[in-house]
Formats: C-alpha cells, structure tokens, sequence
C-alpha cells in the first residue's frame, strides 16, 4: 500500500503562507480536495509533483522524503495538470510514444502500454489522429492515458472535468473509479458532485490550511439535520427568506421557487429538513451569509 | 536509449515547422538568383562571347601551369602571336574554333591578365622576402627592448617565411565567393525562426507542466533540446555552404582549388599557409561556431522567456545590434568587442585578408584566435546558462503558480 504524508508544509509567497502547517497522511484511493480558488490547492500539487519547493515541512512517499529520492521519483508519479494541451500536430499515439521515452518506458514496453491506455480511455481508432483535432473530453481521457502511461502510485488530476459536458463528466469519472485500485488519486477540483461519488475521502483546505479531512458520507452525516428546503411564493418571499443565510440551489416550479438552506437552527416555519449532499457540505465550510 | 528517442523527438520539433522550408526555400533562390545575377552582370552567361567569362575561364584553364621556365615561354610565345594576329585583319570574322573569344583581340586581352597575374606572382616571392626580413631587422632591434614587438615581428618573419607561388590557376574569382555573405544572413534568419520557440514554446503550448513531471523531462530533455538545435544549425549551415560552393562554381567557373591561400591577390597578406580548399574548410568551420553561438544566444533568450512573440522581438533586437556592432565599430575599443561577436566567426575570411593580432599580455596573438577561443567561451556559457535557466524556470514561475491557485 503507497502512503503519502504531509509534515507541516508551508509555502510562502513573499508574507502570503499559500500552505499553512499542512499536514495529513493518504493511503490507496480516490481523495477529492477541495477548497474555493486561492485556497492551496495548486500550491499543493505543485510541491508533491515537484514543480515547485516548500518553504517548510516535509512530504513523504512511503517514509522516505521526496526531496530527498532522485528522478525516479517521478515513476510513482502521474500528473493531469489543468486544462491539458499538447502538441497539436501530433498524433495521440506520438505523443503517448514521446512521453513513454519521457517516462523511460521503452521498446515492446512503451508499444504495449500506449495500446493498452489508448484502450482504456476508449481512444483506440483517435490513436492516429491529430491531437489538435480533439475534443475537450477526448483531450482529457489522452491527458489520463498520459498520466498512467508510467503505471504511477500516486495519480494527480488537477480539475479533470473542467469544461467537460455531463456525459463526458460521468465517462471520466468512471475512469477516475477504476484507476483508484492499488494508488493514491488526488482529486482537485470544484466540482463537488465529482468527488462525492468517486471519492474515498475529501481533503478540504482553505487559505493553506487543512480545514477537514474525511469520508464523504461523514462529512454528510455533520451536517445532517442542518439542511433546509424553503418554499417561497414569489422573489420578494424568497429575498427574505435567504437574506442572511447559507444558500444552497434555489430552483423555480409553477408554484414558486424553493431554496436550500444551511442552518443549525430551522430558519421558519414551513422549513423542511432534508439530506445533505457534498455540495451543502462545502457551502456550510465556505459559504458566506447572503453571497448570493 | 530513452535519450536518443527524446533527441529524434526534439528533432522532428525543430524540423517539423513547415514554415522552416517555406523561408529555406525562398531565401535559397533568392541567394541563387543574386550569384547568377551578379556573375551575368560581369559578363557570364553573356551572349556576347566577346566579353564571356567563360572564355576567360577556358583561357584561364589552358594556362593553369607550373612556373617553369618552359611553360612561361610557352605561354610568352602564344600571347605574342595571338597580339600579332590582333588588327591585322579588320575584317576578322569570329572563328570560335581557333579562338575562345572568337576573336584574336579578345584572347590576346584575356591572356594579358594572366601575363598581368604571373607577374604579380613572380613578385609575390620578392614582396614576401622583403616582409620577412623587414620583420627579422625589426626583431633584432626590438629584443630585450619591448616584448611585443620583438615577438611580433619574429612572428611575422615565421609565417611569411617558405612562401613561394609555384603555380598559376585560375582563381581570380574564389575571392568574390569567399567574401559572399547573403548565405550567412540566410543561415541567421534561419536559426532565428527554428530556434525562437525552441524552450518558450513548451512553456506557450502548455506542455512544460506535463514535461517537468516525467522522469527525463527536465534535465535529459533540456540537453535535447540543445543538441536537436545544433544539428539543425549544422544541417542548415551544411546545404547553404553546399549550394553556395556549387552554385558558385557553375556562374563562376573557378577552379584551382589546391592553389595556396596567399595566390590570391586579395589575400595576399593572409596569416594562413594552407591551400584553399582548406581555407574553404576552416571558413565552413569558424562560420558553424559562429552559427552555434548565435544559436546559443538565441536559445538562451527562449530558455528566459515565456512568450515566443517576445523571444522573437528579443532575439531579432539582438541580431540587428550584433550586426551593427560588427559594421559600425571595426577599429579601436569595437575591435576587441567584436571579438565576442559570432558575427565575427560568420564573416571569418576578413580575419585572414591581413596580419592582425592582438597584444595580449606582451604576447601577439592572432585575432581569429581570439575569436575562436571567445566564441568557444561564449557558446560553452550559453549552453550551459541555458540549460540552468530551463532547470531554474520553475522557481521564477512559482509566483504565477498561485495566481492559479
């Protein structure tokens, strides 16, 4: 079993700590992390792929520091960085083909490996196309191909699903599920719903900080109780109702229109308790009163 | 072998931009016009036979000769009865088969200019003696007097020392091809257009995040990337000098290649005793570390930057300022900076034209020399910077990193 752990990782930019004695330990599985924009997220990736250094603290690869194992550090590591792009007039399978030398994956090794991740991700027959004339999704499922190509322990996808339609959401994340037997896959992204499927735990930071750190249907469970749905008549009943409260969706019906609330005590009368999903949970950590 | 395939690769990067021989080609029959034009413009390829060079070159060949006594007479005697037969008929009607030019007149003036350059040859000899011992009179005085100029001037008594013409060629014309620079120009635009992106255009496309996360994505691929960019410049360098050495041999039909460099008049001051397809050799190879150097500038330049608009702004700032430092400051303090100028090594034959060499701690050296040892220095530096400021651009990027964040 690969573990992965964070001593007290600081990173400073100039006063700015972007991470703040961060500190945790992963193990095999999928681990969404999430945090609104600025939160240390990239920050975080960065130093476990070793694009970037710590100010302080350590990171561990099965006890050993990072730091501290050469460039066959990168064999445990696959990285999808955000909005992958590649070279556009190469074929997928030259670009597999270029990244396996880049890996150190060579001979029958690297032919076998790039038809088995072409497959994979269901891009066999796209293998001689120009990657320039891809799709966003198929640009994705190339980028996972290419992050696995090396068979990693650790598997990074930063924002994976970002501007990918639902079908290609599900598709993806189906990938996602499979690969998570036997490795670490970190997770980033702001798609709530992504992670709450597919994830074994959900690494929650903000400002550098680790704010929470557990298994989905716990961090569902904290909330429970605390998850509202409001009726309003109109815009002027629902203006009220949402003014100074945690928001979740607000949806329109024939009736009215009904709003999600997040808040310990039941905010009125008609109010009706409901489950809770990922999403209220990240809005109960960073949603602001009356932000929307 | 993970190198090699990551060097094909870098390669076929370099390679694989279709505007590369878009450029090649029109700047290859730009040069390729501009030879022919210049050589019909001195009367090749005329129609005109009287004043066709390439009598001249077939009179030029028929008295390629070693200097004996019999050949010159020889040649005395054929240029006198050609000079009889002139004006003596005024009628003379041409006759291409006893005449190259057709006629007697225009044989007899070509053969003068060879009687002209035998007897710049037969001189030469005596020129060189009086140099040499011109130099050795002044060692003599200048010992223990001032270190310089005493070694100079045994300098000067060596090199100019066993120099003898034994032969004539017709090589009156290499001096045009050797001076030619448009090829030069050629190879610079070149590079700039291959090499600009070379290490900015990973980091435009998106491809660097992906590349620094692989095992040999950094160091082994930066040194690739270096190397695919010198092959390119010695592929480049090799088909101009081809094309400019054939091209110019069938407009200017010289020959005479194994002539000593000092029997050409223009170069009859040169610091070189070696033959000239020898000096052909040594100018391809001071003008292909020229190309390195520059090629190494360039690429320093895209390992600094991040958008390849702004390296190609740089870069063509930067190769207008070594050109115009290399014209405008020939002499005096521009003399020594020009010595870290690749355009140096690029335009080499005007090291070679004259004695000229530099004081270096009492000691004469040559400036070509100079020029290599520096531009070697300068090359190994960018080389080498470049590599560390690829390694070290991710430190720099770290502050948009969280931009990102």
């Amino acid at each position: 079993m690969t573990k992965l752990r964070f001593e007290n990782l600081t990173k400073m930019y100039g006063k700015k700590a972007a991470l703040d004695n961060f500190s945790c330990e992963l193990k095999d599985g999928v681990y969404g992390l999430l945090g609104p924009n600025g939160a240390g997220k990239t920050t975080l990736i960065n130093i476990i792929v070793k694009l970037i250094s710590q100010t302080s603290g350590k990171v561990f690869l099965d006890d050993r520091d990072i730091n501290s194992i050469s460039n066959k550090y990168f064999d445990n590591i696959g990285f999808m960085p955000q909005y992958p792009r590649f070279y556009p007039n190469y074929t997928a399978r030259q670009l597999l083909d270029y990244l396996c030398a880049l890996k150190g994956i060579t001979g029958k090794k690297a032919a076998e490996r790039i038809n088995q991740m072409l497959s994979f991700v269901n891009l066999s027959e796209e293998g001689g196309k120009k990657v320039g004339a891809f799709s966003g999704g198929m640009r994705q499922r190339l980028a996972i191909a290419a992050a696995m190509l090396n068979d990693p322990k650790i598997l990074i996808l930063d924002e994976p699903t970002a501007g990918l339609d639902p079908k290609e959401r599900i598709r993806f994340r189906n990938i996602i599920s499979k690969l998570s037997e036997n490795r670490i896959v970190i997770l980033a992204t702001h798609i709530v719903s992504d992670v709450e499927y597919i994830a074994k735990e959900c690494i929650v930071i903000n400002e550098g900080r680790l704010v929470k750190k557990d298994a989905p249907a716990n961090l569902m469970a904290e909330i429970r109780g605390k998850v509202w749905l409001c009726n309003a008549r109109n815009d002027e009943e629902l203006e009220k109702i949402i003014k100074n409260r945690v928001v979740g969706n607000i949806s329109y019906n024939e009736e009215g229109c009904s709003a999600r609330i997040i808040c310990d005590e039941k905010p009125f009368e008609g109010a009706e308790n409901c489950s809770p999903n990922l999403e209220d949970v990240y809005l109960s950590i960073f949603g602001k009163e009356s932000d929307l | 072998m993970s190198f090699a395939k990551i060097l094909r690769y870098e390669i076929k990067k370099i390679f694989g931009q279709k505007s590369i021989y878009f450029i090649a080609a029109l700047l290859m029959a730009i040069s390729i016009f501009n030879i022919y034009k210049t050589s019909n413009a001195m009367g090749f390829f005329s129609q005109d036979r009287e004043s066709n060079y390439v009598s001249q070159a077939l009179i030029g060949e028929k008295y390629s000769m070693e200097l004996t006594d019999e050949n010159i007479a020889k040649f005395m005697s054929d240029l006198e009865a050609a000079q009889a037969e002139t004006g003596a008929n005024p009628n003379e009607k041409p006759d291409y088969d006893k005449y190259y030019t057709g006629y007697s007149m225009g044989d007899s003036s070509y053969m003068e200019e060879i009687k002209n350059e035998l007897e710049r040859i037969y001189f030469y000899n005596d020129y060189v003696v009086s140099i040499r011992n011109k130099a050795s009179n002044l060692a003599e005085q200048f010992e223990n007097v001032n270190d310089y100029l005493y070694r100079h001037n045994k300098k000067i008594s060596e090199i100019y020392s066993d120099r003898k013409i034994t032969s004539y060629a017709h090589t009156e014309n290499i001096p045009i091809y050797l001076d030619y620079k448009f090829s030069s120009l050629s190879v610079m635009i070149l590079i700039l257009l291959g090499l600009t992106t070379k290490f900015c255009g990973e980091r435009e496309i998106g491809m660097d995040q992906t590349l620094k996360t692989c095992k040999f994505g950094s160091d082994k691929t930066n040194v690739a990337k270096l190397l695919s960019g010198y092959f390119y410049v010695l592929v480049v360098s090799v088909v101009f000098a081809a094309m400019d050495l054939f091209v110019f041999q069938r407009c200017y039909l010289f020959s005479g290649f194994s002539q000593y460099l000092y029997a050409l008049e223009a170069y009859e001051g040169t610091t070189l005793n070696i033959k000239i397809w020898q000096t052909i050799l040594l100018l391809f190879l001071l003008k292909f570390l020229g190309f390195l150097v520059f090629a190494g500038i360039i690429m320093l330049i895209s390992g600094l930057s991040r958008s390849s608009v702004a390296t190609y702004a740089i870069s063509a700032a930067v190769t207008v300022a070594l050109i115009l430092v290399s014209v405008i400051t020939p002499q005096g303090a521009g003399e020594y900076l020009n010595l870290f100028n690749p355009i140096r090594l690029i335009n080499a034959q005007s090291m070679f034209k004259s004695y000229q060499t530099i004081n270096f701690f009492s000691y004469p050296v040559f400036k070509a020399y100079a020029a290599v040892a520096l531009g070697s220095l300068l090359f190994i530096f960018c080389s080498v910077f470049t590599l560390f400021a690829a390694r070290k651009y991710r430190t720099v990027k770290q502050r948009r990193v969280k931009e990102n964040d």
